[in-house]
């Protein structure tokens, strides 16, 4: 190892290009995958609401829709068979602590439905009025504080509680509140959690539930829609990836390349003092494998510091980087480096030693 | 009763025919000889008599196009790559004529290099061998921290480090001034004397040449006085 590390520390600038193309790559890798757990984040806040599936309105544009009339339509769903409980959520957006949220406008006597008992870290659930409720995210990103008042639609509301961050909304507010912000004569809900006596009994209230004219999706259908977003951003993120890959791929290539003629002479000199051609290719690789190794150091570093970054400037992003990931980055940069070194570690291998020693 | 004389290399008919577009440039045209172990050898010619070839041939870096060469008991012009690396590794040590060392490697590294290519544990010989050079003092200075004749010496310890039957020098004074080369030369006389070891020098200096124990004439491809 001492030759091939006395030689890359010999050529330091285009070390440092190497190793940093090498480490672009990894940080890519690393922070585009983590990026992903975003949406994943969404899809487990939503499971962990105590109900088995969501009923929208039948509309296309769900999110343009006016919702439903909350009484009639939570009175029809209890109706059917089978349904324990029809829960109500009133949506709407809004710029908390200067980040925008999607504010849920629940019934004080549902909070038990969006929250397992020790969720709430501090204070009590929203009963009525102007009071809140905001998770612990949302509490450190926008330094808020129980008791605080914050403006909401021009008016002040109080922070009645903060819950552990995991729950399916970041703001909570009592939903006759929400209406009236909304100024909707009747209340109305944007869409519903449904409770039913037992899994077994989701076919038949889903049926139920689509002979109503509404839109009833499980948790499991939920996440299989947000999967297939996420299939969409996977070509997205193989792309960047491939990039990444195939232009550290060619930075060590040419890295490699260009050793290789420089030292021409030096190859004849080592075959000449003794070395065999798997040692002569050996030693190649080995510059190679160091700069790869240098190159995934400084990725880890950079995607470390690239996610902090991230969370420094948008704190409510969630950047989850499994240690498999690292593996991962870890073996692709290695593969790079590998297929790039291979051609002109050959090449390296199999010159003519007598060739080399007559090269000027 | 007398001893029978160890022959350490020998090559017989030995013909080198390089082929550039089609032409056929003839190097070595039948080169037969034989070297004995301890002996020091000159081999002196022009430029482009092939005692390069020769050398290269006999240190196992090329194969003849035609004819036998024979290391330390062994043929080995149809040996495979990795049976003449084998070969060279136990039986040879190189002095090239310039850039003779790795210089991204101090001196002593250099040194260490050749026993570290074969596997042999480095320990103190390769300052052992820099000392027995008088360059103990500079053995962690790179080569352009060495002059061309402290250079030589090195490489002259590095060839010398694995204790090789047989050191090959092409030219190892070639790029030297007087000074330096009569003391490279001196080096070399002193591992002949001291440890009896077998050189072949390659010169087209007639006064180094002169300083072997056998001088080689060629000419053309072919011995002309020996």
């Amino acid at each position: 190892m001492m030759l091939p590390l006395a030689n890359i520390m010999a050529r330091k600038v285009r070390t440092t290009i190497s190793v940093l193309a090498v480490a672009v790559g990894v940080a890519l890798f690393l922070i585009l995958i983590g990026l992903t757990s975003m949406l994943h984040e969404i899809a487990d806040r939503t499971a962990s609401v105590d109900a088995h599936m969501i009923v929208w309105p039948a509309s296309d544009q769900v999110l343009m829709s006016p919702g439903l009339p909350a009484e009639k339509a939570r009175t029809k769903l209890e109706a059917i068979p089978d349904v324990e409980r029809a829960i109500p959520v009133l949506t709407n957006p809004l710029k908390v602590a200067g980040r925008t949220q999607n504010v849920y406008g629940i019934r004080p006597e549902d909070w038990r439905y969006f929250a397992k008992p020790g969720t709430m870290i501090e204070g009590r659930p929203v009963e009525s009025g102007a009071e809140m409720v905001v998770d612990t995210r949302l509490a450190a990103a926008g330094h808020l504080a129980l008791g605080q008042a914050v403006e909401c639609w021009g008016r002040p509301f109080t922070i009645v509680g903060i819950a552990r961050e995991g729950v399916a909304g970041r703001v909570f507010m009592p939903f006759d509140t929400v209406n009236d912000v909304l100024q909707y004569g009747s209340p109305r809900a944007s869409f519903f959690y449904l409770r039913v006596r037992g899994p077994a009994a989701v076919a038949a209230v889903r049926e139920a539930v689509t002979a109503q004219g509404l839109k009833p999706i499980s948790f499991d259908e939920f996440y299989q829609m947000l999967s297939s977003n996420l299939g969409d951003m996977n070509l997205v993120i193989g792309a960047v990836v491939f990039v990444a890959g195939f232009v550290c791929f060619l930075v060590i290539l040419l890295t490699v390349y260009t050793m290789v003629i420089e030292r021409t002479r030096e190859i004849g000199i080592l075959r000449g003092i003794g070395a065999s051609r798997a040692q002569v290719f050996g030693l190649i690789l080995a510059e190679a494998g160091l700069i790869c190794l240098g190159g995934i150091v400084v990725g880890f570093l950079l995607t470390w510091g690239g996610r902090t970054m991230i969370l420094r400037f948008q704190p409510l992003w969630t950047v989850d980087i499994p240690a498999i990931r690292f593996l991962y980055a870890a073996l692709l940069a290695a593969a790079g480096t590998f297929l790039g070194a291979l051609h002109p570690a050959l090449r390296a291998a199999r010159q003519d030693p007598v060739e080399c020693l007559r090269y000027e | 009763m007398n001893s029978p004389v160890e022959t350490i290399l020998e090559t017989r008919g030995l013909t080198k025919v390089y082929r550039t577009g089609g032409v056929a440039t003839p190097a070595l045209r039948g080169v037969d000889l034989a070297i004995a172990r301890g002996e020091f050898v000159a081999i002196m010619g022009p430029s482009g008599c092939g005692k390069s070839t020769l050398l290269y041939l006999a240190g196992l870096l090329d194969t003849p196009t035609e004819g036998t060469v024979i290391v330390a008991g062994t043929r080995a012009e149809h040996a495979s790559d990795a049976a003449r690396t084998r070969l060279r590794r136990r039986h040879i040590g190189y002095v090239f004529q310039r850039f003779n060392l790795l210089p991204t490697l101090t001196a002593e590294d250099n040194v260490a290099l050749a026993l570290r290519l074969r596997g042999l544990p480095v320990g103190a010989r390769p300052r052992e061998m820099l000392s027995a050079v008088g360059l103990e003092e500079k053995r962690r200075r790179r080569p352009n921290q060495l002059s061309v004749g402290e250079q030589q010496r090195v490489a002259i310890a590095r060839a010398l480090v694995t204790r090789p039957d047989l050191l090959l020098a092409d030219e190892p004074t070639g790029n030297l001034d007087s000074e330096t080369s009569d003391l490279v030369l001196g080096l070399i006389e002193r591992v002949h004397g001291d440890r009896g070891q077998t050189i072949v020098l390659i010169t087209h200096n007639e006064q180094v040449a002169r300083r072997a124990s056998r001088l080689v004439r060629m000419r053309d491809g072919r011995i002309l006085a020996d």
